[in-house]
């Protein structure tokens, strides 16, 4: 197993060297650095002099070679807008975002799986379509839509939570955070009822779960001991490629909610003054817990079905 | 599937998919935005700015665009929607939105599902280093979270006119999903005795892989198809209300861009009319896909 784990992670080597190549290329040179960090009307001479503080003078492939070993290295050097060293800002940010979006994840994944587990169980009756119309009803309405009007109706007119903000006290923070953290939960419940549906539906129909109804087992038991335990892989899968987003965070909530996590900080590094060095650093580690994360899903099927050979 | 000729398979499909009266009726409200679509074409309604028409295109739009003389007003017999803050019909403006909706989930659809199928085709048939390179690829583009690569993607066309930013973002995330299911089809679908057949009569290997394999693929494209075609629309929405997407013609993002402002004053027709408009779409399509993949795969079953 082990000999597998290094051999899958050192194949992610070339994928990552690629990716943040790419970036560091696109970031420094595509996205009009020099005029976002300029005056409106800046003279030559100032033009020239910013492009060399910022490095972009000489041979393009040599400046952005070095840039890149510095950015493979995870040295990504100083925040443009912020004057401060970017694996700073990621690691104090990263963790505001993983408050606001990993409960909802766990949360959202309990739901589901129960929810899916039971659909799954009444199949085809009025209880199963009901909560498949509910869930397609769900995942139809856009996650703007949901933040906007959410956000007008419980936390403006019904004044049922806080509109806006946050605190660096943990404990504190929460009465912030229990509205986007909602939002969150209904914006990924349907896409997430519906999938897992599907996983327990095909489990279902599987000969162990005859056998076991045969033996005699209860359907209690059947079902929230056989059928959810073979169920785990998927359920693994999804929960573990869905982290690197909540590193990342959800941008749309941190920005209407005032919440000052990664995603929102992500988000005016490009859209707003280009910030090189911080989309650099956000997106190569990004990229690090995707692979990472890719290699552990692995492990995890060999841990938990024995059927499953690693080599 | 094996032992069934195409034609049985798709003549099965359309009974079970006409059968579904959720599917017709998802088709109807689908092909009822489609006309509005092929309308906004025709009677080229749908810019913004009116200074790069011939004058009696200008003279005909400036009259579509007449000003209502009000702004803010509330839903009535004549403005159904009401009227935005520049006085604008906003049930015109939700019309005419679908035009650039359309247009990008079209375009990024048929990209996507296109490199998707020659991409995943030639990966899985062909095997060795040419699957390795085209895996590796296809990793470099999901080891980006789908949301951050469309977010850098489009920030570098930022200064762009028109929507080749969008289109380039979404073409360059969505060809990974029909990639992937493509493979995995054709890697199955090679192992059976046609197309060992194929080869024992000395068929060359692109002639089999693109007139004997891929087509049996078209099932799973058709439903990717779809679904890239209302995963586009709804990012275009977010993309455009954070100033990367759309900008010079109506949208529903600029419309929910503009109402997410009004809606604390009271003014909530704007936001009620793009987010109906978005929704019941998605809502249609979704319908759609889920009595598409019902009808064309024989495994997937509600």
């Amino acid at each position: 197993m082990w000999s597998y784990a290094i051999k899958r992670t050192l194949s992610f080597i070339p994928v990552y060297l690629v990716v943040v190549s790419f970036i560091t290329f696109i970031a420094w040179e595509h996205m009009d650095v020099v005029d976002a960090w300029l005056p409106k009307n800046a003279t030559p001479t100032a033009r020239a002099e910013k492009m060399k503080e910022l490095g972009l003078t000489g041979n393009v492939l040599a400046r952005n070679y070095r840039k890149a070993i510095r950015s493979i290295q995870f040295d990504f050097g100083n925040s443009l807008a912020h004057r401060q060293p970017v694996s700073e800002i990621l690691i104090q940010r990263s963790w505001v975002s993983v408050f606001l979006t990993l409960p909802a994840l766990i949360l959202s994944t309990i739901f589901a799986v129960i929810i899916g587990l039971l659909s799954a169980v009444f199949r085809g009756r009025p209880f199963d379509r009901f909560l498949i119309v509910m869930a397609t009803l769900g995942m139809s309405v856009s996650f703007l839509v949901y933040i906007i009007v959410l956000q007008f109706l419980l936390a403006f007119k019904l004044q049922w939570f806080h509109i806006y903000g946050f605190d660096d006290n943990v404990l504190k923070s929460v009465q912030y955070l229990i509205l986007p953290i909602m939002i969150q939960v209904l914006v990924s419940m349907g896409y997430n009822t519906r999938f897992y549906r599907a996983v327990m539906v095909e489990e279902s129909t599987q000969n162990y779960i005859v056998t076991a109804y045969a033996k005699g087992v209860s359907r209690f038991h059947v079902i929230f001991v056989h059928m959810l335990r073979n169920a785990m892989i998927p359920i693994i899968t999804r929960f573990f490629i869905s982290l690197p987003f909540v590193f990342m965070g959800s941008f749309l909530l941190e920005v209407f909610f005032g919440v000052p996590g990664l995603g929102s900080i992500l988000l005016t590094s490009l859209t707003g003054k280009t910030d090189p060095p911080l989309i650099i650093g956000a997106t190569t580690i990004l990229c690090t817990l995707y692979l990472l994360l890719n290699v552990i899903t692995d492990i995890m099927y060999a841990v938990f079905d024995p059927r499953v050979r690693l080599n | 599937m094996a032992g069934m000729t195409s034609r049985m398979r798709e003549s099965r499909a359309f009974r079970k998919f006409t059968r579904d009266r959720m599917a017709l009726f998802s088709l109807f409200v689908i092909g009822l935005y489609s006309v509005v679509f092929i309308g906004t074409i025709v009677f080229n309604v749908s810019v913004e700015h009116v200074n790069t028409l011939k004058p009696e295109q200008r003279v005909w739009l400036q009259k579509f665009n007449e000003d209502t003389g009000t702004m803010y007003a509330a839903p009535s017999g004549k403005y159904w929607l009401g009227t935005d803050r520049l006085g604008r019909d906003i049930f015109k403006r939700v019309l005419v939105s679908i035009h650039v909706a359309f247009k990008i989930g079209l375009v990024t659809a048929f990209f996507a599902c296109l490199i998707g199928l020659v991409m995943g085709g030639l990966a899985g048939f062909f095997g060795g280093w040419v699957d390795l390179v085209i895996t590796w690829i296809y990793s470099v583009f999901a080891s980006i979270p789908y949301i951050l690569l469309v977010l850098l993607i489009s920030a570098m066309f930022r200064k762009s006119e028109g929507l080749l930013g969008v289109y380039v973002a979404f073409g360059a995330t969505f060809w990974i999903g029909p990639c992937r299911v493509v493979r995995g089809e054709i890697l199955k679908l090679k192992e059976l005795e046609y197309v060992q057949a194929a080869r024992a009569i000395g068929l060359d290997r692109l002639t089999i892989l693109f007139k004997h394999v891929l087509p049996n693929t078209l099932h799973l494209v058709f439903v990717y198809f779809s679904l890239v075609f209302i995963g586009a629309i709804k990012s275009e929405v977010i993309l455009t209300f954070l100033g990367l997407g759309v900008k010079d013609m109506p949208s529903w993002g600029l419309m929910i861009k503009s109402a997410s402002h009004e809606i604390i004053a009271g003014f909530w027709w704007q936001m009620i009319g793009a987010s109906l408009a978005l929704f019941v779409l998605v809502y249609a399509f979704n319908i759609f896909t889920d009595a598409l993949q019902d009808a064309l795969d024989p495994k997937h079953t509600q």
